[in-house]
Parts: C-alpha cells; structure tokens; sequence
C-alpha cells in the first residue's frame, strides 16, 4: 500500500521524501515501512493515535533518531541526519509541542541566538534589532525585538520559533501539535500564518490531534496506525475529512466520540456568589467579576472562553490556587465554607484536574503508586504508617478500572503516554472522593481511545451524584460532554445554554464578541 | 482479584518484563545500595592492603565509627532536607556552636549530664526552628539561609568563647566512651536487621496481595542481605572489641527514625512529592509550611546531637571546628544517591556514602598520607559518583 502512495506522488514535485523508514525499540515495532513524499510548499498533515509512530518518524527526520532502516531525500538528494544541528543545516527545523524558549532573552536575541551579525568581532546590533523587526514584521507578531522572550505569549513563542527556523533558511519546518496550547483565535492567527509559509518556499509537516484543524490548514493527509500509513489523501473535494481520519485511525465513528449520558440532576452541590478575582498579570485589574454559579449533583457544568477570559482563573480560584485576591461566598449543600488553599478546598470535597498536567499534574520522575495515591495518603495512614496493603489494591483496581497502559505501577510517569498520565492524575482525585471535580482541558494531548475511557469517566461521575465543572478550549468536547455550558468574556459570564441547544458557530461568537472590539 | 489479573496479563507479553522492570525498581532507589555497598568494601579491602591489615582491625573500626558518627547522623538528616529540594549549608558552624553550648552548660554552669544534653538540644533545636521560620514562612531561599547561619552562628560561636577553646565537664565523656557490652550490642543490631528485614517481608506482601509482580530477591532479599552484610560487619566489630559504642547506637536510631518515615510514612511520601514536583504537590494538598518546618527542627535537633558527639570525642570544644563539615555531608549524601534538585535519594545509601568518605580519609591517615591527599581523593570519588550514578539513570539528571 504504501508503495503506491509514493508512486501516486511522484510525479508531484517533492521537497522530500522518506522511503521504507523502519524503526524497532526492543521488541516494539515503531515503524513498519513509511513512504511518505512531501510536495513543496504543501502542508503536510500526519494524524494519527499516540503510539502510531507519529513522533518517531519526526524524530528521525529531524535528526533525534540516527539509527534507522530506509532513506531519506531532501531536494531529491539522500540524506542521513545524525544530530538536530546536522538537520538543521540541511534546512529541516522541528518546533515541538512543548517550546524551550530562554524566557531572559530578548525576541531579537533568540531570533539570532548562536547565529549573531558579527562586525569587528562584535555582535552587530544595529543589524541584529533590523533583522529581528523585519521577521517580526513578516509574522504580524506585534512584539518588540526588544521584548523579553517570557513576556510573549505562548502562540507568540511559537511563531518566533518558527521565525527562528526561518532566519536559518528551512526548507522542511515540522509543527508538532502546535495549537495544543492555544486558544481558537491564537489558533486561527497560527493557521493565516502556516498557510503564508508556501510563499518563503517552505514546506511543512503538520502533525495534530485536532482532526478538524486538518481540514483547515492542510493540503494533504496521511493517517498513520500500528506504525504504517494507512490512508493517504488529498483534502481538495473530501467532504467529511474528520471521519474519513478517525475511522482511518481507530475503525471507530466519530459520533461515538462524546458518548454524553444524562444523569439525574438534583439539588446545587456548590453554589458560589459574588465571585470576583483580582488578576495577577497586566492589564486587567480583575480576571473574573462578580460572577454567580450553581452546580448541581449529577451535573456536568461546561465553561468555554478564550485565553483571558477568566474560565481558568475561575477554575482555579475555586480550588484555592490563584495567586491573585478572591472575594465572594461559597457554598457546598448549603454550607458556607471559606477555601484559601488546596488543602481547603481538598477537604471541603473539591477536585481539580490541571490543564498543565507535566507542571501541575504529575511528578513525572516518579511511580505510577506514588503520583495516584498522593492527594489521598491521609487515607491509608494507619498508626502513623502508611498501609501498603490497601494502598497497592487501591491502586491496581483503579489501573484496571480506568485502563492505564502500563507494565507495572511501579513505572516512573514520564514512561507513560499523555493519555495514560491523565488517567492516573484523575485517579488521584477519585481517591480522594471528592463531590465537586474542576476539570481544565481534561483531553490536551490525550489520544482518541484513552480520551473516550476519560469522557466515560465524566459520565460515570455525574451518574454517582458528583458534581462535574469542565473548562475547556475545545469547543466540541465542551457541546458534546456538558448538560449546560456557560461562555465566559472578559471576567464574565455572557451567555448560557442547555445541552444541545448551542452550536460551535453560536458558542464562539459569543466568546469572541467584546474580544473582537478590543482588538 | 479479575481486575487486577488483567493488569499482570497486559504487562505480560512483553517478554523484556522483568528487565524493564528494573530501571523502574532503580528509580524507586530500592536497588541503588548494592553497587555502592560493593564498592564501599573494595575500598575496604584496598585500604586493609595498604595499611597492612591496620584498617580493619577492631581498634580501628572502633575509631573510624566514633569518626563517622557525626558525619552519618548530619547526612541522614541532609537527606530529609535535601529531599523536598532544600538544602543545609550551617553544618560545620551549627554543630561546633552546639558543641560550645555543651561545654559551657557543663563548664560554667556546672551543670550534669543530662541538663546539659537537654539546652544542647534544645540550642540545636532553637537554631533549626530559626531555620524554618525563614525558609518556611518568610520564603528566603534554604541556601541563603543557611548560608547566612554559616556565618552568623560561626561568629556567634567565636563572640561568646572570646575564640579560645573551652574544656567540656567530663561528666559529657561517657557519650563517646560509654558502650553497649558485646552481647546487648549484637542483640541490638540484630533487632535492626529483623525490622528492616520485617517491614521488606510486609511490602512485598502487600505486593502480592494487590497481585503486582514482583520478586521476593530484590524487594526482601537482596535489601536484607545488603543491610545483613552490614550489621554483621558492625556485629564483629562490636564482638571482638569493646562492645558497641554509644554513638554507633545513636546513628543507628537516627537512621532507622529517618529512614523510617521516608520509606513507610505519609510524611516522607510527601517529602518525595515536593521535591519532585512542588507545584503538584501543593495542588494534591500537601502543607509544604508544614513539612518544611518539620524537617529543618529534625534538622535542628541533629545539630544539637552531634554537637554532643562532638565535644565527648574532642574532650574540648574548639569554636572553629569542624569547617567546610556541611560540605562533606552533602558529597555523601550525594554519593548515596540523593539528587541535589530534590525528590530522589534514601538515607541508607547516603550513610553508606558517609562510611565510604570517612573511610578514605580514617585510612589514608593511617597510611600517613597529608590530608590534603584526603581531599584530592573524595573529590574524585564524589565526581565519578554522580557521573555512574547519572549514567546508570541514562542521562536524566534532576528532571
């Protein structure tokens, strides 16, 4: 199959091209043979399941990866990357979904990092701040060279990055989930840009999660399962995109994708008056105002804003993380409680499942074990020592129960897929049997399959009385998973709706609506 | 029982199980001691040869353990601190005031034993909660702060001594001379190598109960061995000479007091989680204040302990001594594997990493050697420690 896939394009012009890439780790069998040919100036979308051998081809054509079976040619010549500068020489750049910026350096600097204009053995600044403006300028990124990198946003970052590549004459630029952590406007801007790169020559590969972004930004799609291309096509004409991907790969129906049960809604779990919080960055003095809110038992409330408009303050100024002052009333069954910190808020029954799960979520370098029982060790402390006994069942039942791919509890997290992680960071919550879970982007970076077992999590959940809160930038998990949804703008909440009731288009303009004034 | 069958078959298939099992048992730092256990007796042995059969001798022995009771006692409680990230740099000064303190209760107080062991501690127990409240409350890095008693307390010590060196009671000497009579001592050691080995048979009970696999060699039977190797060694020392000395009793109640809260208390789990990951462990609930203060008192208290042990062995209390200590304990604890970044480390691999480096330096002495020969030689050993150590981790360092 993949022979005639190559044969298909070839008559196309390539800016490269892999042929019968094979890649074993151990016993796992990461790449069976891809042929994949890029066509110059095209975008390039590779999507496919966590494990289907996605990052392992970038890897490798990037450079991380030296030791391979097959071939690779860039501009029709053969090559063989043994380093990411040896790649980089040969014009192939990788941004990866988790940017390593230096946050003291100034945009200029780091677009010219190592790279600096010398004249008379001097960085020539006149000529470094010039050039830096001028990428700027090409980009629309309205930052000063002068800026400092850790002021920029993260879909600022990104784009400098990928500027970076640029000022070092890319030909191959690999996008790694590059909008896993933006917002749908910072996405849209993303994409404009991505779409002007044919122009500067460059050809790019885009690798997502996000099927129906595919759509929008990619000119061809090849769909990788089990580390083999199993479907290959052009977007020109297709007519459902998302489901021709998904079944590609997982032999699965999209409509499956939110498998919403309703539950029985009773009365108001947490009830919350008057919230209003006092924002922490620039700006805005207050990132939410003055905001009322009911959560009942058996509901799954959905909160959607874009990035600062306040949903994630809210989240977290509920579980007594926010740095910045909060005021209002709180109640949980009618009891007024008052939550400062974690611990509060951890007492008085409340859950939170980060968005930033490597920053917040985990302790990566440590075991499965210790990482999930470790909001609930009160609970197995007997004599002043902790009961190993219950502590490894519990464990190993909700492994089980939950479907956490791993050898062993033992295993460090860093070991295990984002899918994995997640579910053992909502472990860790269900252990400590909370009655109100707080959770922010629950599905960032999680593949299809672990995402359905986390949204049957959801429903079972709500269905045992609990009270859910999702926050969430993805519009479709939001529509499809809540019994209401609530959009928040500008501190506020602007609009509600009853599950169904709303559409994409419905949701986002009331999202973007004062958004769109200020900018 | 199904549920969990299902996880065990899953791990299963691949067939590499066992094996990739094992850098997750390393990381659990179960398994870390052997290496460092093997080598702390080639060193032995070296030394035994070079020294002429001098080294081992149960004189010796009986000498080298009075020297690394300090050192063993601070780096089992460098271990505490070290482990949620923080770090204590005041040792030397810390531990000679306490030793001042000791001698002028005794001295110019007249006070007896055990008044004086009391303000001892306590002196030692005032500075550690000094400690806490400035990392803890106050937020001052643990660096800074300890950096800043290094100086102070030194000067403190100075100020109030006029820089001479005062003359303890000699009611304090039995803390050094006094020993447990051969036959208590073995029973003693004994009833620490059972407890361990008994906490080892629990664990991996739970294990099988929750239906993990694991194998009885390396969770019961080769940490027993190893710490039987150990106590054993300690045993005929103790037989053969004078019995067991009082401080060797004292580093082993306040190892199996530090060990045991890491390994088996919701405490030292959550030691572990704030080292790892201060972030999460501060959304998962954990009172860092709390933690924090505890362990700098423990801290505290140590200081006061080996200012004891201090000034018993030296039969003085010299205001300047013991420089640059807090370093060698934090190389040993090192050594032993702790990670300077927090999160990872056991108090049993870095008290062994304390006998090692005392070991060295206790035989090069005997070998007549410059102590500055002594100090070439633990620094190339605490280099290439971390670098196998690192190495055997595949690179990772901290992260």
């Amino acid at each position: 199959m993949s022979a005639d896939i190559a044969s298909s394009c070839a008559a196309e012009l390539s800016a490269a091209k892999v042929v019968g890439i094979d890649k074993r780790f151990g016993g796992a069998h990461a790449l069976r043979g891809v042929s994949i040919t890029f066509e110059k100036g095209g975008v390039h979308a590779i999507a496919g399941e966590n494990g289907a051998g996605k990052s392992t081809l970038v890897k490798i054509l990037s450079g991380v990866i030296g030791d391979y079976a097959g071939a690779i040619e860039i501009d029709g010549v053969g090559r063989r990357f043994d380093s990411i500068r040896d790649a980089e020489r040969h014009g192939v750049f990788l941004v990866p979904q988790e940017l390593s910026v230096v946050p003291e350096l100034r945009v200029g600097e780091y677009l010219f990092l190592n790279r600096e204009p010398q004249r008379w053995g001097m960085v020539d600044t006149r000529k470094l701040w010039a050039d830096a403006a001028h990428w700027l300028d090409v980009f629309k990124l309205d930052a000063s060279p002068l800026e400092q990198m850790g002021n920029l946003s993260t879909h600022q970052q990104q784009l400098v990055s990928i500027a970076r590549a640029m000022t070092q004459g890319v030909k191959l630029l690999i996008l790694d989930e590059p909008t896993s952590s933006l917002t749908e406007r910072e996405t849209e801007l993303m994409f404009a840009r991505i779409a002007d790169l044919h122009r500067h020559g460059v050809t790019t590969i885009y690798i997502s999660h996000r099927l129906r972004e595919l759509e929008r930004v990619a000119n061809v799609v090849s769909v990788m399962r089990d580390g083999r291309v199993v479907d290959h096509f052009r977007l020109q004409g297709q007519s459902d995109t998302p489901r021709r991907i998904v079944q590609a790969m997982v032999g699965r129906d999209i409509i499956e994708m939110y498998p919403k049960v309703a539950a029985k809604v009773g009365e108001p779990i947490l009830s919350v008056r008057d919230w209003t919080v006092e924002s922490t960055g620039a700006g805005r003095v207050h990132a939410i105002k003055n905001i009322h809110l009911d959560v009942r038992s058996g509901e799954i409330l959905g909160v959607f804003g874009l990035l600062g408009s306040g949903a994630f303050d809210l989240a977290r100024s509920l579980f007594g993380a926010h740095a910045g002052r909060v005021s209002g009333s709180m109640q949980i069954r009618g009891q007024v409680i008052s939550v400062r910190t974690p611990r509060d808020a951890i007492r008085n029954g409340i859950a939170y499942v980060p968005a930033e799960r490597k920053r917040d979520g985990l302790i990566e370098a440590h075991s499965i074990e210790s990482n999930m029982t470790l909001a609930a060790l009160n609970r197995f402390n007997r004599y002043g020592i902790l009961n190993r006994y219950g502590e490894l069942q519990r464990v190993q039942q909700y492994v089980a129960s939950l479907k956490v791919k791993c050898g062993s509890v033992e295993q460090p997290m860093s070991q295990l897929s984002g899918g994995n992680q997640q579910k053992v960071v909502a472990a860790k919550w269900l252990l400590s049997e909370p009655e109100i879970f707080i959770l922010e982007e629950p599905t960032r970076g999680v593949d299809v399959n672990a995402r359905i077992d986390l949204y049957a999590l959801v429903n079972e959940i709500a269905t045992a009385g609990k009270a859910v809160i999702i926050v969430s930038t993805d519009l479709p998990e939001v529509l499809g998973m809540c019994d209401r949804v609530l959009v928040m703008c500008e501190g506020r909440l602007v609009r509600e709706w009853m599950h169904g009731q709303a559409s994409e288009e419905d949701v986002m303009i009331s999202a973007a609506e004062e958004y769109s004034e200020g900018a | 029982m199904t549920s969990t069958k299902t996880v065990t078959e899953r791990g299963a298939p691949a067939k590499g199980f066992q094996l990739r099992d094992l850098p997750a048992a390393m990381s659990q730092d179960r398994l870390r001691l052997l290496p460092l256990i093997i080598v702390l007796l080639i060193v032995w042995m070296v030394l035994q040869y070079l020294t002429g059969g001098l080294f081992l001798s149960a004189r010796n022995l009986t000498n080298l353990s009075g020297q690394v009771a300090i050192t063993a006692v601070l780096t089992a409680g460098a271990v505490l601190v070290m482990i949620p990230g923080y770090i204590d740099l005041s040792l030397g000064a810390t531990v000679a005031a306490a030793a001042v303190v000791a001698a002028i209760a005794g001295t110019n107080y007249e006070l007896s034993l055990w008044p004086t062991v009391v303000i001892t501690l306590a002196f030692g127990l005032l500075i550690g909660l000094w400690h806490a409240f400035w990392v803890a409350w106050m937020k001052v890095p643990s660096f800074i702060v300890t950096l800043g008693s290094l100086l102070a307390i030194r000067g403190l010590s100075l100020v109030i001594t006029n820089a001479e060196t005062i003359s303890p009671n000699p009611d304090i000497l039995v803390i050094s001379d006094a020993s447990l009579s051969p036959m208590l001592g073995i029973v003693v050691l004994f009833a620490f190598w059972l407890a361990f080995a008994l906490l080892q048979v629990r664990e991996w009970r739970a294990r099988q109960a929750a239906g993990i696999r694991s194998s009885f060699g390396a969770v019961v039977g080769l940490p027993a061995a190893s710490v039987g190797i150990f106590t054993l060694g300690v045993m005929i020392m103790a037989a053969s000479y004078r019995g067991l000395p009082l401080p060797v009793v004292l580093v082993l109640a306040v190892v199996a007091l530090a060990g045991w809260s890491l390994r088996f208390t919701a405490f030292g789990r959550r030691l572990y989680a704030i080292g790892g990951n201060r972030q999460a462990a501060l959304l998962a609930g954990i009172n860092i204040r709390m933690q924090a203060s505890l362990v700098f008192a423990f801290m505290g208290l140590l200081y006061g302990l080996a200012g004891l042990v201090l000034v018993a062995r030296l039969d003085s209390a010299p205001p300047g001594a013991m420089q640059g200590l807090e370093l060698n304990v934090i190389a040993a604890a090192v050594i032993g594997g702790t990670s300077l970044m927090g999160g990872r480390g056991t108090v049993a691999g870095a008290v062994i990493g304390a006998i090692l480096m005392e070991s060295l330096s206790n035989g090069m002495s005997l070998m007549n050697l410059p102590s500055a020969y002594q100090s070439i030689t633990v620094g190339l050993v605490l280099l290439f420690a971390v670098y196998a150590d690192l190495r055997s981790r595949g690179g990772r360092f901290g992260d």
